[in-house]
């Protein structure tokens, strides 16, 4: 590693921490909150289930196993808290990564030091895309521990493994956001158009047939959470996409006049 | 010293450069080098450097050349392309047309290299807002194998800089302040700074300026400064380049400069001498009515003697500065001495 890269990746840190620590208490408070939240949840589910006044097939399409703990733990955080927090946060992270210079003013100060603007890029990328691993798998954590307390449930392993989508699909968020970052100077239209892009993607998830084309669905892992089957492929294919995002944002930054 | 005048290669020279002593234009001082060859002689050589923003030509076809060691003000209204200049020269921008040399790199394929010799500091306050001068410092000493922790701590020190308070906490002054430490800590081959005393009280500018030519002292860097402050660049500059419109309109040594813009005001009692504008070391006359304003050269003394063989009522020196060069330049006018 090179000393300018050593310095890229000081200033990342540094500057992205108080955004880290903001993502990684968010995720932690959901991921305490989620097996307190259980027995809550039985509870009303309970009720609904007895509810005269719903119909019955309204009550079939309820997931049979749903107050299975397992079921329960996987529905509300990787199919629910921790995939939405984790592409918000890599809208957030991924939007502000070059435009935020701009905004901030500190592009002409960044891009006249001796580094290529391509180490910049990539700098950005590695320290955001690890801070999001470290605060989902801090949220996750916080989960587990939280449920062995509470319930002297543990998480199987697949649990944790279910990260890996999750955050293969926050890559893959993160590189749409960082091109829109790139073409922008202002860190929050960034964001909004980031956003408007990335909700975009959601449409195949609407469509049945189209369903296994969404990222957002590829991220819940539910593949690995029914027939523990590490679903190699999407996640294959969503690091490949997110490595030619970021790719794509550097060569256009490379391009740009930073005036 | 390269000097190069209005035009270079692609026009003539203005009235005013034709006969100023020490003044040659840019085609005349190439002698066959190859761009390579003049760019390993000066800090900067520019051929033909244009950027154009859409309609706008920020920088019209740039003949210019930086010797090395030199001290250049570089001079000229908002928007006659002096920051673009700059921006182009250490890879910020990219040229529309046109080629650049700094340092004997090529501006466009070897900026990196170009950037790791040369500190830059631009007109925006551009620092980190999360850094203090200590984080500052840090972040630096990767960049720049020749950082110097002491020279920055010293210049600090000049400035009663604090190296605990961050950028966000510091008012236009200190950020300009701690710019130009971190700039000259680098200890770099070549520095450009653009408008580096903007926002500056007379107190600090001083000292600024103390620490620029400090380090030109010590390290014998080039130094191409951008200023609207013309007193300024007089007393730092040894050169000065005049700047309008996307290209260098002027430019010489200082000293040079000035020489040849001495004027002498005469006002004969009768009728001036008739071959007055074919004297010997009168470039131009200006009449009206009884006063003549003679631009000069040369030997001014045996020009005055000459002179008061006339009886005139009045025959004087009238020496420029900057700010009068600087108008007639610009084709402002201005307040003459």
């Amino acid at each position: 590693m090179t000393a300018a890269v050593r310095a890229l990746l000081f200033k990342e840190i540094r500057e992205g921490r108080w955004k880290f620590a903001i993502a990684a208490l968010v995720l932690m408070a959901v991921g305490v909150s989620v097996p307190l939240a259980y027995e809550m949840f039985g509870g009303v589910l309970g009720e609904l289930l007895e509810d005269a006044r719903i119909p019955q097939f309204l009550k079939e399409l309820l997931p049979p196993d749903m107050l299975q703990m397992d079921t329960y733990l996987w529905s509300n955080w990787h199919a629910k808290n921790l995939y939405q927090t984790v592409v918000v946060v890599a809208i957030i992270f991924g939007s502000s990564a070059v435009a935020g210079e701009f905004s901030r003013g500190s592009a002409q100060y960044l891009f006249s030091r001796p580094v290529t603007r391509r180490s910049v890029v990539l700098a950005k990328t590695g320290i955001d895309l690890l801070w999001i691993a470290l605060a989902a798998l801090l949220g996750t954590l916080a989960l587990d521990i939280t449920g062995r307390l509470a319930h002297g449930y543990a998480v199987p392993w697949t649990f944790y493994a279910g990260l890996v989508p999750i955050l293969a699909g926050g890559a893959f968020v993160y590189g749409l956001a960082l091109v829109v970052s790139t073409r922008l100077d202002d860190s929050v239209k960034a964001g909004v158009l980031a956003a408007v892009v990335a909700a975009l993607f959601s449409i195949p998830s609407w469509v049945p047939a189209w369903r296994s084309f969404s990222v957002y669905v590829q991220m819940t892992g539910r593949a690995l959470y029914r027939d523990g089957a590490f679903p190699w492929l999407p996640v294959l294919v969503m690091v490949a996409l997110a490595a030619g995002l970021v790719a794509a944002a550097a060569e256009r930054l490379e391009k740009r006049d930073i005036a | 010293m390269l000097e190069t005048g209005e035009g270079g290669l692609r026009g003539g020279k203005p009235a005013y450069m034709k006969e100023e002593p020490g003044m040659r234009e840019a085609e005349t001082m190439a002698d066959g080098q190859t761009p390579r060859e003049r760019a390993n002689e000066a800090a900067i050589v520019c051929e033909g450097l244009t950027k154009r923003y859409g309609a706008t030509l920020a920088v019209d076809g740039l003949d210019w050349v930086v010797p090395k060691g030199s001290i250049t003000g570089l001079v000229g209204p908002n928007g006659a392309g002096k920051s673009t200049t700059m921006k182009m020269l250490v890879g910020l921008v990219r040229p529309t047309a046109g080629r650049a040399w700094v340092l004997g790199r090529d501006a466009a394929g070897e900026s990196l290299l170009i950037r790791a010799r040369t500190g830059y500091m631009p007109e925006e306050d551009s620092l980190f807002r999360w850094m203090t001068a200590e984080d500052a410092m840090a972040f630096s000493r990767l960049l720049y194998p020749t950082w110097s922790d002491a020279l920055f701590r010293e210049t600090l020190d000049l400035f009663g800089l604090s190296p605990k308070v961050p950028v966000s906490k510091m008012s236009k002054g200190m950020k300009r302040q701690l710019a130009l430490a971190l700039t000259v800590a680098q200890r770099p081959e070549l520095l450009l700074l653009d408008e580096p005393t903007s926002g500056l009280d007379p107190e600090r500018r001083r000292d600024f300026l103390n620490v620029i030519l400090k380090s030109v002292a010590r390290e014998g860097v080039t130094v191409v400064m951008s200023s609207h402050q013309l007193h300024e660049a007089e007393r730092v500059a040894d050169r000065v380049a005049f700047m309008r419109g996307g290209r260098i309109v002027r430019e010489s040594d200082l000293d040079a400069l000035k020489e040849a813009a001495r004027r002498i005001r005469v006002v004969f009692q009768g009728e001036p001498p008739p071959d007055l504008a074919q004297w010997e070391g009168v470039v131009r006359v200006e009449a009206d009515g009884r006063l003549h304003l003679l631009q000069v050269s040369g030997d001014v003394d045996a020009l005055i003697a000459r002179l008061k063989a006339y009886n005139p009522f009045v025959v004087e020196v009238i020496e420029y500065n900057l700010e009068n060069l600087y108008f007639e330049t610009s084709g402002k006018g201005g307040t003459r001495p």
